[in-house]
């Protein structure tokens, strides 16, 4: 399974990386990303991974921003640090989310839930949702 | 026809002829034989009512009477023996009927059947009888008519009186005798006599006319009678003759004249009335007569009156009905309308009477307009006349033979009475002793006539003792038809005490002229000298006598005209102070310049002269001079000067400009008495205003202020303008001063500040130190330098470079030196270390060095940048990268047993660390921003895990970030150096986490650490500018912290502004402020420009 880390902080996305190949070792981590125009850009050019773990708070912006200029066809997991409107929004909208600093037990639940899923039933996420968002 | 007259044919042939006649005769014949009727006619039977066969039997004296039947039958039977008295007499018969029948017989005898019988022929007479009766009775009753009758009547025939009756009597005064066949016109009039002769004439012509009318009469007595005449026509004795009714007419005339005289009387009253007079029908209120005067007033002719109603004429109709329904009698005041509807008053007298069984009311009606207007006139001239007397503030008095008849209020005032008072106290003894006859004699005089209007003084007492001066102007008056006195009186009291002060005062007046030096004198219009003291006598030399010297003599003689026409045009424009310089002349003839000082004085508007004083001002004159000449020699030198010398009057105005002015500023020589700011940019303009008026005000002389002047062709130049006021009796009257061109000076200036601008700028923006060294000493370091080595820019100043340099490195430092001198090498830059002010510390520095030349002198002009964090920093994170390095070399297992233990026990190390923390920060978590821990927290998770070495140094900084806030949570303000050590330790923080994406600068110069600040502030702007601003590796956040010129410390971060998703820290910046705010202290400001955020907080000094 592929999987990309979108992460500022270079030492939580290593942690992250040490904790998914604990959780599973079969679980590639082909990109790292700091930017949200780091992640627009390898989007466009590269195939989607199987899965995103996405933080929030990134370099130059939300992370939301990367939705509304790239379409995104894999589950992406949130992570953030404690931001309530997010967290309202991911609770609101059903989508799957991590507090950092990130629980083994509830990645490890995540990434046992993306491992079998079928892609084709993975409701995109709506762009909508973050301009919603934004502007509350 | 030939009568035949004779005998035979007197009897008819025929005696049956004879027989009808008897038989048929219209009379009654009868035979009487005895008494007894032998025969009897038709006609007698018929007249008495028997047949014939009746009367055979019968005597006549049957048909007798009584009471005639023995006169008859005696008569009868006389008549026989006396050879009967035959003839006509008469009797009455008794018809059968009874009725009477009176008749008339006739009897003669015969001879009947051989006896003496008597033929009777009777005729029945009754009705003339009856006839002769009624004539009788109307003969009477006529007879009675006409002699009872109150009016004359007469008869006359022929001019003469045929019957007159009593009443004619007794009116003409004649009887009957005297009157009967005398001439009528002896009872008439002279003047009528003409008047009835030609009546009478007509008359007996058998001009049968009736006629009534008058003529005059005179009675026996001589009295004239008038009679009404009725005349009429009757035949008298067979004749015409005048049957005329009397009727005394002779009272009635006389009536008739004096009504006729009356009535004349009257209508010329009532047609030359000029009131209107109007008759007035009461019931209808209909107009039935208006004289000529009612025309003139009201309008109307006659006849349109006689068609109007009182109430039509009158304005107040209402008024007029009720007036006139009432009979009132008199109305002051009503107002009639006239026909062309003008309104007027009128005053109406009526009175009423009878005409023609109607009420009618003769209405007198009297325009009083006019008199209305003069009773008004008089009203409002009386109360004129009684408020001027009343008001008068003059005293009025009205005497009569002594007594005291009016007084208005002021005179009563005056003598401090009422006026009831005056009028019953006051006489002769009130007027003042020395007075009283005198005036009393005055007054008489004026009641005999003796004297006209006389005015005189004289005192009077007051009520309360005191005597007052009054002045009398007094008159005659007509008062009740005899001659009065009217005084006006004033109070002249005062008046005269006035004068007695105002001679007094003169009197001191003139002494005191006498005692000035200056000349004082008074002129007439005509300028004759009427006064001048003894100075003026004595300078002048004119004689003590003021005869006959004219002002125009003491002036000089060409100066005289100029004089003249200056006072005549002062008179002429009522001018009143005068103010003029002349040459005055001596009676000698010598000369010398004075100053006139005068005073016009007018009287009813007229010129009457004038007073004044005249002061010699040879002196003056002569200093004036000498001032002339003065300035004439500043002038010329002014001039001659190179520099703009200028004055200034009151109002800013150039009253003088040398050569050189004019020359530098453009102006010409045409230019004058311009303001001053003509030369002066609008820029400045206000500013030398307010120089002007300082100069002015404070008197003092000004050193020079700059100003940019401007030249009359627009182009302007920089000026520096020394100036001092110029003053005349320590009263300023104008500014002096020069002006000189600094274009040069200032462009120097100007290309020495902007150099001196931009030198200044690079070396304050220097974050590294700089120094020039010159013979090896330091002449300039800049603060950072102080901040690296710890020394003050003082104690830097003058040191020897060697000083900083650490002892092991002396050497290198020499050879670098050298090297430099012998210039192998201009520049350098190269890393070294330099010794701290303590001695002990080394600071590594790149220091980078230029040669260069300083007042003549080489130098060295050096930057020394300190790299000791950038160091520490650098080989810490090499440090961590190796072993970063190190471990991924290794093998996972090992490692991780390794680090599993390590971690195992960091991780209890940390957790009671943490836990403690933990239990710390629920305290302080007020204290501080708790995401910052979070995140503290967050990073120090992944260490752990990823680098645990770095995590317990992480740890550690925490810690120490923690241990401030303890220290210090309780301090309102910290000291900076303090702060700083809490900020090494959270900066430390930030680059684990942010690493190369966090660029902190701090410079802060050592001699600020000693100030205060709030504790954390800092802290809390860095985490608000990572908070807001995206940066990466290549563009990353540079904050500086440094101090400013004001003494604030900045924390200035370049602006790379990330979307606004996290939760806004306003609060924070908030925070900051009011934790300054409750300090009383200047606040924090937060500036974000475009590149930039600019956070400034005050520094607290100790």
């Amino acid at each position: 399974m592929r999987a990309v880390i979108i992460e500022d902080e270079e030492f939580a996305a290593r942690r992250l990386e040490r904790m998914i190949a604990e959780i599973d070792p079969d679980i590639q981590i082909v990109a790292r990303l700091e930017s949200v125009s780091d992640s627009v850009e390898w989007l466009k050019k590269e195939q989607q991974p199987d899965l995103i773990f996405m933080d929030v708070h990134l370099e130059d912006n939300s992370s939301f921003n990367i939705f509304s200029s790239v379409s995104i066809h894999c589950p992406v997991v949130f992570t953030t640090a404690t931001d309530e409107k997010s967290t309202i929004i991911f609770r609101q909208n059903n989508l799957d989310y991590l507090l950092k600093p990130i629980c083994g037990d509830e990645l490890r639940h995540l990434i046992a839930k993306y491992r079998n899923f079928d892609v084709l039933n993975y409701k995109q996420v709506d762009v909508q949702i973050f301009s919603n968002a934004k502007n509350n | 026809m030939n009568k035949n007259c004779s005998e035979n044919n007197y009897f008819p042939e025929n005696l049956e002829f004879f027989f009808e006649m008897v038989e048929n005769a219209r009379d009654g014949i009868n035979i009487t034989q005895n008494g007894v009727f032998k025969y009897v006619n038709r006609a007698f039977c018929d007249m008495i009512g028997y047949t014939r066969e009746e009367l055979c039997c019968k005597t006549a004296s049957d048909l007798l009477p009584e009471y005639d039947k023995k006169r008859m039958v005696k008569q009868h039977f006389g008549k026989i023996e006396e050879e009967r008295n035959f003839g006509l007499d008469t009797t009455t018969l008794i018809h059968k009927n009874g009725t009477k029948i009176a008749i008339e017989f006739n009897t003669s005898p015969i001879m009947y059947e051989g006896q003496s019988a008597s033929f009777i022929s009777i005729r029945d007479i009754t009705e003339r009888k009856l006839m002769q009766e009624k004539l009788e009775q109307s003969e009477q009753k006529y007879r009675n008519l006409v002699e009872n009758a109150h009016d004359g009547i007469i008869i006359t025939q022929f001019g003469k009186f045929k019957y007159v009756n009593r009443a004619f009597c007794s009116a003409i005064e004649y009887t009957e005798e005297e009157l009967v066949e005398n001439p009528f016109l002896m009872v008439v009039a002279e003047e009528d006599h003409s008047k009835m002769i030609e009546y009478h004439k007509m008359r007996m012509a058998g001009d049968k006319h009736q006629m009534i009318y008058e003529a005059k009469g005179v009675t026996k007595s001589g009295k004239v009678k008038y009679f009404e005449i009725n005349t009429s026509y009757i035949e008298y004795n067979g004749h015409p003759a005048t049957f005329i009714i009397l009727r005394d007419h002779t009272a009635q005339r006389i009536m008739e004249d004096v009504l006729k005289a009356s009535e004349k009387k009257y209508r010329r009253l009532f047609e030359a009335e000029s009131d209107a007079i109007f008759l007035i029908d009461k019931e209808t209120g209909r107009i039935l007569d208006a004289n000529p005067a009612a025309t003139k007033i009201y309008g109307y002719n006659h006849d349109e009156f006689l068609k109007l109603k009182n109430t039509d004429i009158s304005a107040e109709p209402d008024k007029t009905k009720i007036a006139t329904a009432e009979d009132h009698e008199f109305v002051p005041i009503r107002y009639h309308k006239k026909k062309n509807g003008n309104v007027f008053a009128v005053e109406i007298s009526a009175g009423v009477t009878e005409l023609d069984c109607r009420q009618v009311h003769i209405i007198t009606a009297r325009d009083i307009t006019g008199r209305l207007q003069m009773q008004n006139e008089l009203k409002e001239s009386e109360k004129k006349y009684r408020t001027l007397i009343e008001k008068s503030l003059d005293g009025i008095v009205i005497s009569q033979d002594g007594k005291i008849i009016m007084v208005n209020k002021a005179f009563a005032d005056m003598l401090g009475y009422t006026i009831e008072e005056c009028l019953q106290n006051f006489g002769p003894d009130s007027l003042a002793t020395e007075d009283r006859e005198r005036v009393m004699d005055i007054h008489f005089k004026r009641m005999r006539g003796e004297v006209g209007d006389m005015r005189y003084n004289a005192s009077l007492l007051c009520k309360n003792g005191k005597k007052v001066t009054v002045e009398f102007n007094s008159t005659n008056i007509d008062f009740n038809g005899k001659i009065a006195s009217f005084i006006s009186t004033r109070d002249i009291t005062q008046q005269i005490k006035m004068q007695e002060i105002i001679e007094k005062s003169e009197r001191k007046f003139r002494e005191l002229a006498d005692l000035l030096p200056q000349t004082v004198f008074e002129f007439d219009p005509d300028g004759n000298v009427t006064y001048y003291n003894k100075a003026g006598r004595l300078v002048y030399g004119f004689p003590e006598s003021n005869t006959g010297i004219n002002a125009i003599d003491v002036i000089e003689f060409n100066d005289r005209q100029r004089m003249y026409d200056t006072i005549v045009n002062a008179a002429i424009n009522k001018q009143v102070n005068l103010v003029e310089e002349f040459t005055a002349q001596r009676k000698d003839g010598s000369t010398f310049p004075v100053i006139f000082y005068g005073n016009l004085m007018y009287e009813n508007g007229q010129y009457i002269g004038a007073r004044g004083l005249v002061i010699d001002i040879s002196e003056r004159k002569a200093m004036e001079e000498a001032l002339k000449k003065s300035e004439r020699k500043f002038r010329e030198l002014a001039d001659l000067l190179p520099q703009t010398v200028f004055e200034l009057d009151l109002n800013g105005h150039v009253t003088y400009l040398n050569n050189a002015g004019r020359m530098a500023f453009g102006f010409s020589e045409n230019d004058i008495a311009f303001p001053a700011i003509k030369g002066i940019v609008p820029a400045d303009h206000q500013k030398l205003k307010d120089n002007i008026k300082k100069a002015f005000i404070e008197k003092g002389r000004d050193g020079g202020m700059e100003y940019t002047a401007l030249r009359q062709d627009g182009t302007t130049f920089p000026i520096i303008i020394y100036s001092s006021p110029m003053t005349e009796n320590n009263k300023p009257f104008g500014i002096r001063g020069l002006i000189i061109d600094i274009s040069e000076r200032k462009a120097m200036e100007e290309a020495l500040r902007q150099s001196e601008e931009h030198y200044r700028q690079v070396i304050q923006s220097l974050q590294e130190g700089l120094f020039v060294l010159q013979d090896e000493k330091f002449i300039f370091v800049n603060d950072a330098i102080v901040n690296i080595l710890g020394y003050t820019v003082g104690e830097m100043k003058g040191k020897h470079f060697g000083t900083v340099i650490p002892p092991e490195l002396r050497e290198e430092a020499v050879q670098r030196n050298i090297g430099r001198k012998s210039g192998i090498s201009e520049s350098w830059s190269y890393e070294f270390k330099l010794l701290h002010k303590d001695g002990k510390t080394r600071i590594p520095v790149i220091l980078s060095t230029n040669l260069t030349e300083l007042d003549g002198k080489t130098a060295v002009v050096g930057t020394a940048k300190d790299i000791s964090e950038r160091v520490k920093a650098e080989e810490e994170i090499k440090a961590a990268h190796k072993r970063l390095e190190e471990i991924n070399l290794d093998l996972e297992q090992t490692v991780r047993d390794r680090t599993k233990e390590l971690t195992k026990a960091n991780t209890q190390l940390l957790k009671l660390q943490k836990e403690n923390l933990q239990s710390q920060f629920d305290v302080l978590k007020q204290q501080v921003n708790p995401h910052f821990l979070f995140n503290s927290l967050n990073v120090l998770t992944s260490l752990i895990r990823v680098e645990p070495e770095l995590a317990e140094k992480f740890t550690e900084h925490l810690a120490k970030v923690y241990r401030y806030v303890l220290e210090n949570k309780d301090n309102e303000l910290v000291p900076l150096s303090t702060e700083m050590n809490f900020l090494d330790a959270y900066i430390f923080l930030l680059n684990i986490r942010f690493m190369d994406k966090v660029q902190v600068n701090i410079r802060i110069p050592n001699g600020k650490m000693s100030c205060y600040i709030i504790p954390l502030a800092m802290q809390l702007l860095i985490e608000n500018a990572i908070k807001h601003n995206a940066m990466s590796k290549k563009s990353p956040l540079v904050i500086d912290i440094f101090i400013d010129k004001h003494n604030l410390l900045n924390v200035v971060n370049n602006l790379q502004e990330r979307e606004a998703h996290m939760t806004s820290t306003g609060v924070g910046l908030k925070n900051i402020q009011n934790r300054y705010k409750l300090l009383n202290n200047t606040v924090p400001t937060f500036i974000k420009t475009e590149t930039q955020f600019i956070a400034r907080i005050p520094l607290v000094e100790e």
